[in-house]
């Protein structure tokens, strides 16, 4: 018994002793990781001005079949935004404890279901403009562009985009639509939905697969 | 692109629902098993105790949307032209205008006062009596040129003033908000200049209608979009509060510094050096 005692302080002090070291080393990992270049002024301004023309030119055109529009609009989706950290965010904790099988699976319906979601709105396209209005750079090396979209004889909205460096590229992590997060609207809704389903990863992916299917736009 | 969220959510100014019979009526959601602290940290963060009875109130609002709100809106937006519902608008976000001015000051904003004190006197004596908003230009090609709407109320106030907004509550027809704003509104009634402008017993009236005025006009804004954000989201209930709360969070930062910011633990962000790409297309 005493053995067993002696046995057990000596793996909880080597526990505890590795977690100690860890909680001493992680805030550098962690600190190393997440400082990407800070960005150059007019940079990110550059990059949205060329999204924000290529989404109107290929929204305007009227010779583009649907599905070539949602090829280019993936294609866009991809160069433009941080997708994969988007859909790391959106999914927050259930992320961590899902296999790797579950994480394929739900990075390709995260993608899927943005495609769907704004591929339904094609048609709703009736001559918008996108203005650029101004760009801050924040204290993380970040960029916010400030842009309006003026809808014929509707308001303008204001949509914020925020923008990083990593890994080599400058990508969106954020849509701010009138001071709403896209991406922290998307977490509150799948949290609450992981959770409906008793926090089962796979019903949850079901789920996410069925909606998908549901606002495929036809045609 | 055209989410215009600020009227999706249907709010509240002259909330006369009794606080409290709700409290007594109230199931209460299952907090997690402290052991639990991801799910102990995501209940607190949810910050709605009520889920159960306000998830079956959002579905009675539903109901009641689909069978009254939406048709009138609708039909309001069929049978005026945009300039007569601008019109509209512009009338009711006028006559709200000292309650907002007060507000203003209240928070110390001077410079949102001026605004507010502009708009008031500039539209009432050229709109004229309110009918246009001629203060805030309306120029599409200078958008920035005029002083455009803003809007404020006791709840805010109260935010500023430091008070927390409490668990979430979704209000049998007034729809979302939280024991803050719930309050703010059914205090405000007495605090907004308008309603002294009529006789005591109109007084009740004559805001009740000028809040339905407002819903009806700003529902009729949005059947569009509510509907997208409805048959994207997943949990609708859970989207919903999500909008509420960070739209009223950049109603009471007034548009500045970041009211909504990325939490900044997300390491989701940040967790792996794989190339961001999802898919495999390429042009």
């Amino acid at each position: 018994m005493n053995v067993h005692r002696r046995e057990l302080i000596r793996r909880i002090g080597l526990i505890v002793g590795t977690l100690l070291l860890a909680a001493f080393l992680f805030p550098a990992i962690a600190d190393a990781k997440s400082k990407g270049r800070p960005l150059e002024p007019g940079e990110a301004t550059a990059l949205i001005k060329t999204l924000g023309d290529a989404a109107v030119a290929m929204l305007s055109d009227k010779k583009l079949g649907q599905v070539e529009k949602i090829r280019r609009f993936r294609h866009l989706l991809n160069e433009s935004f941080a997708l994969k950290g988007i859909a790391r965010f959106a999914l927050g904790r259930y992320w961590r404890r899902a296999d790797s099988l579950q994480r394929r699976r739900y990075l390709k319906l995260f993608e899927d279901y943005i495609v769907n979601s704004y591929a339904a709105r094609f048609g709703n396209y009736a001559g918008e403009q996108f203005i650029v209005s101004s760009e801050r750079i924040d204290e993380r090396g970040g960029a916010v562009v400030t842009t309006r979209i003026q809808r014929p004889g509707g308001d303008p909205v204001k949509v914020l985009w925020h923008l990083r460096e990593r890994q080599g590229a400058v990508r969106i992590v954020d849509v701010m639509v009138e001071g709403i997060s896209m991406s922290l609207t998307q977490r509150s809704d799948f949290a609450a939905s992981v959770r409906t389903a008793g926090g089962n990863l796979d019903a949850f992916l079901d789920t996410l697969e069925a909606k998908v299917r549901n606002i495929k736009p036809s045609g | 692109m055209t989410l215009d969220i600020k009227a999706i959510i249907v709010r509240s100014r002259i909330a006369v629902i009794g606080l409290a019979s709700i409290l007594a009526l109230a199931g209460c959601a299952t907090p997690p098993p402290a052991s639990d602290e991801e799910a102990m940290a995501a209940f607190k963060e949810a910050n709605d105790p009520l889920e159960p009875l306000n998830r079956y109130l959002f579905e009675v609002n539903r109901g009641l949307d689909n069978l009254v709100l939406r048709p009138i809106a609708e039909v309001y937006r069929g049978a005026l032209p945009d300039h007569a519902r601008n019109s509209v608008r512009s009338l009711i976000n006028n006559m709200e205008t000292p309650n907002i001015f007060l507000h203003d000051i209240l928070q110390g904003e001077i410079e949102r006062a001026s605004d507010s004190f502009g708009r008031l006197v500039t539209n009432t004596a050229l709109g004229p009596l309110g009918l246009n908003d001629v203060a805030a230009g309306d120029n599409p090609k200078m958008p920035e040129a005029g002083i455009p709407f803003h809007n404020e109320d006791l709840g805010q106030t109260l935010a500023v003033w430091g008070m927390g907004s409490g668990p979430y509550l979704m209000l049998p027809v007034l729809g979302p908000s939280n024991v803050r704003d719930a309050l703010g509104s059914a205090v405000n009634f007495y605090i907004n200049p308008i309603n002294y402008a009529v006789r005591q017993d109109n007084r009740f009236w004559f805001s009740a209608t000028r809040q339905v005025v407002r819903t009806i006009d700003s529902r009729s804004r949005n059947i569009e979009s509510f509907d997208e954000i409805e048959r994207g989201a997943i949990d609708f209930y859970a989207t919903v509060r999500s909008l509420y709360r960070q739209y009223r969070a950049s109603e009471i930062a007034n548009g500045r510094g970041p009211a909504n910011p990325l939490p900044e633990m997300s390491e989701e962000l940040e967790e792996d050096n794989e190339a961001e790409r999802v898919s495999s297309v390429t042009k």
